[in-house]
């Protein structure tokens, strides 16, 4: 558990950036998801803007980890949405719009994964391109990302979605059964296996104190 | 759960995966607008065909179409249209409605499975198919079912003989191919599924109205029917779409 223990140690220092996108808007005067899903409905096509940018970002960001590929991710992003279009009068009154968007975006990335496409490797390099100079601790920070991204990568398809939506999206256990289509019990034993081979693949990089 | 698996929950050892984020690059205002802009291109590509109005409809009345399209052929063209054939016995009714009844039902509940729910293995639509051209198999080869059927085929080519029933079989379940076609929102396995429930409706249709026996006119003659949608159409409409 040591290494665990040091990347906990590093993580206290990290900013909050994804947690801080899914957190609930609470914001007085905000119309709830499911307002504006309801308002998009009956033809308020303003309140689908609104929505788009409100959970593209976090569409996009899943779907970006998972794939590792930025066009494909923004393609897919674009396909959830283009979903929820096609499917906005099955939205019942009582729905909740969040378990809706992450498994459009999660049949989406599996189906992408059934036809046989595979991964490609977004190079260092470009991500570069397009992110801000880094200073000194950032790159290190970006190298030891790009490790764990690789081990995430490693992980079984069915391992790797349970990590990305109950740790990056922050979905609790039974939310993220029913996004999977399994049950709580299943989604925690996948989620502990694949939290126990992370920290094997990690200890395999080298990734120590 | 084990207190050892509680302890090895993600919170809070994964925490430094957070750094997967860091200098990577979030949507800006510009991105999102693009984004937005190609969301809209398609939802208005979409609004523009009429018929795109069907695959919106809310999911239990596109079951529910689909549904009444498969019963309005089996019962119009079989059952309601002028024809020769003797009434099925109860046991041949049963056996040929009761299962292809059931295969046809699963086939329209998969086929229209909204996409916020988790999507099914592509095991289960791949066995539906084989499920559809196993039971039509089946039933061709079982002379129990068609004991009642005296007439035979006329002498001629192999083809000739099955040909009628064929084309006959193929011609009533293309509408109801189309259609559940239009009702689908481009779910995966959608013409394979919509094959199936065209191609047993089609069968029943033949069940019911064709005189002819023989285990060989049944299975050039209706079995194909079914193997001809699920395979041949879902095939070919693949084949197409591919390569427009």
């Amino acid at each position: 558990m040591a290494v665990v223990s040091t990347l906990a140690l590093h993580a206290m220092s990290l900013p909050r950036a994804v947690r801080a996108r899914v957190r609930s808007r609470a914001v007085a005067g905000e119309r709830s998801d499911e307002e504006l899903m309801l308002a998009y409905v009956d033809g308020d096509e303003a309140a689908f803007r609104e929505l788009f940018e409100r959970w593209a970002p976090i569409v996009h960001g899943l779907t970006r980890r998972h794939l590792r590929d930025e066009d494909l991710a923004r393609e897919i992003t674009q396909q959830t949405f283009f979903k929820l279009h096609g499917a906005r009068k099955d939205f019942r009154r009582d729905g909740k719009l969040r378990p809706w968007l992450l498994t459009i975006a999660m049949n989406l990335v599996r189906e992408h994964w059934r036809r046989g496409k595979r991964r490609r490797h977004v190079e260092l390099d470009e991500q570069r391109e397009v992110a801000p100079t880094p200073d000194k601790s950032r790159l290190e920070l970006e190298q030891r990302a790009e490790m764990l991204h690789e081990a995430l990568a490693e992980l079984p398809e069915t391992q790797r979605e349970v990590v990305e939506l109950h740790y990056f999206q922050e979905r609790p256990y039974k939310e993220v059964a029913a996004i999977v289509g399994s049950t709580e019990g299943a989604v925690r034993v996948r989620a502990h296996r694949a939290y126990r081979k992370l920290e094997a693949i990690l200890q395999k990089m080298g990734l120590q104190r | 759960m084990s207190a050892s698996a509680e302890r090895r929950d993600p919170e809070p050892e994964l925490a430094f995966l957070e750094g997967i984020e860091a200098g990577r690059t979030e949507l800006d205002p510009g991105e999102l607008d693009d984004l937005f802009e190609g969301v809209r291109g398609r939802v208005e590509k979409s609004g523009a065909r009429r018929l795109n109005a069907l695959a919106e409809q809310p999911t239990s009345r596109r079951r529910l179409f689909a549904l009444a399209c498969c019963a309005l052929i089996v019962v119009g063209l079989g059952a309601l249209l002028p024809h020769s054939n003797q009434p099925l016995p109860p046991l041949a009714l049963g056996a040929i409605f009761g299962s292809f009844g059931v295969l046809l039902v699963v086939a329209v509940v998969i086929a229209f499975r909204p996409i916020y729910v988790p999507a099914l293995s592509p095991v289960w639509k791949i066995g539906l198919g084989v499920a559809a051209v196993a039971a039509a198999v089946s039933v061709a080869l079982v002379p129990e079912l068609h004991a009642h059927l005296t007439a035979r085929p006329a002498e001629g080519a192999f083809l000739g003989k099955a040909l009628p029933c064929l084309s006959f079989g193929l011609l009533a379940g293309l509408p109801g191919y189309v259609f559940l076609r239009l009702l689908d929102r481009g779910a995966p396995f959608g013409p394979l599924l919509a094959g199936v429930a065209a191609g047993l409706a089609a069968n029943m249709v033949l069940e019911l109205r064709c005189p002819v026996g023989g285990a060989e006119h049944l299975m050039f003659g209706h079995a194909m029917v079914v193997v001809a949608f699920v395979v041949g159409v879902a095939l070919l409409e693949r084949l197409v779409l591919r390569r427009a």
